[in-house]
């Protein structure tokens, strides 16, 4: 026997391996592009959450991220995601995706009027955590919106309040950020065509 | 050869075969280091752990809503069944039920009550014998333990003294 050959069963089980690995990593690779669900307002969800059907790479995640996530009839969360010049497919982790600037002055538009029962925007600093402010005001819900006589409102979200701000989000004044939005008891309009419904429009009005 | 492919396509299935493992097992893993926490913070099986309503200075877990009042309570129905008493409160607050695996297997809250208090038992299959009361909704767990969240809506601060005061009313008793 040639002393390479011994070796061989080695190095066989070595491919194996990283051709095992190469086969997972794709598969997860596929899943992470298929999972999330955008809202051409400016959000973004993920498929299958609080679902017992979820496959095995959502519910992993899933449990790390929000591990008593509830099914779509009881809540759905979504995150703020209005970069356009972000290539969603081809980045990773989601976080990157999520981040808004403490430098620039956001806008959240819409009508408080959502078939649903209750609704909360929330802002949370890049290790997802409330952030302090002079107010102590961490989010705004459907039920305590400055809104006009016809329901609409507008939440501004910077680290500064704005003069003319009748809803003021207070942001970190360094680094990044991210908002969340949190639907309760959704009618079936809403969590069944939540890639369309009009949600409040999250935008960029500029730079602080 | 034939030796060689099969070391080959063996150590192949078991990689793959690992990181499935590895998935699967991830949300009960986190599961029970998370009941842990609440556990000692309950003092046990069966009790509910108030929590605080969420502020910049809370750092328990990640995301946590400012809205709502957490209570917790991890149960092992394998020692007891347990009736669970939920006070009357007519604003939002609803108890999700969750198995060891992170599934949620069942929800009651304001919804589903009228001008009394909702009483439910838990139970399962390894429960010792126990006698529910009539008017009890009988919900049966998918594991031995598990976890309830309770989640209570605060629409204004003022409120917060009142509803904290009102969710730890709520009554946990072993049906033994």
């Amino acid at each position: 026997m040639k002393k390479t050959e011994k070796f061989r069963p080695f190095l066989m089980a070595l491919l194996g391996g990283i051709l095992g690995l190469l086969i997972a990593n794709t598969a997860l690779f596929y899943h992470i592009h298929q999972m999330p669900v955008f809202n051409p307002n400016g959000w973004m969800t993920g498929k299958g959450i609080g679902s017992k059907e979820a496959d095995l790479f959502t519910r992993a995640v899933i449990s790390k991220i929000g591990i008593f996530a509830n099914s779509k009839e009881q809540a759905i969360y979504l995150s703020a995601c209005i970069d356009d010049s972000i290539d969603y497919k081809k980045l990773f982790p989601f976080k990157d995706w999520l981040s808004l600037s403490a430098d620039k002055h956001y806008r959240i538009e819409g009508n408080v009027k959502i078939p649903v029962s209750w609704w909360s925007i929330t802002l949370y600093n890049n290790s997802d955590f409330l952030v302090e402010n002079p107010e102590d005001r961490y989010s705004f819900t459907s039920f305590n919106l400055v809104t006009d006589a016809n329901g609409n409102f507008a939440i501004d979200v910077a680290s500064q309040k704005p003069a003319d701000a009748t809803n003021w989000l207070p942001a970190p004044h360094n680094g990044s950020f991210n908002l969340k939005l949190r639907i309760y008891e959704p009618f079936a309009e809403v969590y069944e065509n939540i890639a369309t419904y009009p949600l409040p429009r999250v935008k960029e009005v500029g730079e602080i | 050869m034939k030796k060689n492919i099969f070391v080959f396509v063996i150590s192949m299935l078991v990689t793959v075969g690992l990181i499935i493992f590895a998935l699967q097992a991830t949300p009960s893993y986190l599961m029970k280091k998370r009941n842990e926490v609440y556990l000692q913070e309950a003092g046990g099986f069966n009790k509910f752990y108030h929590q605080q309503l969420p502020d910049s200075d809370f750092d328990a877990f990640v995301s946590p809503s400012p809205d709502l009042l957490y209570s917790y309570l991890v149960f092992d129905v394998s020692r007891a069944a347990i009736l669970v008493e939920f006070p009357v409160h007519a604003e939002f607050w609803v108890n999700q039920m969750v198995g060891d695996n992170t599934d949620t297997f069942a929800y009651v809250g304001y919804k589903d009550q009228l001008d009394r208090p909702i009483r439910l038992v838990l139970f399962n299959h390894e429960s010792p014998m126990f006698e529910a009361p009539e008017d009890a909704k009988l919900i049966e767990a998918p594991s031995n333990t598990g976890t309830f969240l309770l989640r209570y809506l605060i629409r204004n601060k003022r409120d917060l003294a009142e509803i904290d005061a009102k969710r730890r009313l709520v009554k946990v008793v072993e049906l033994n």
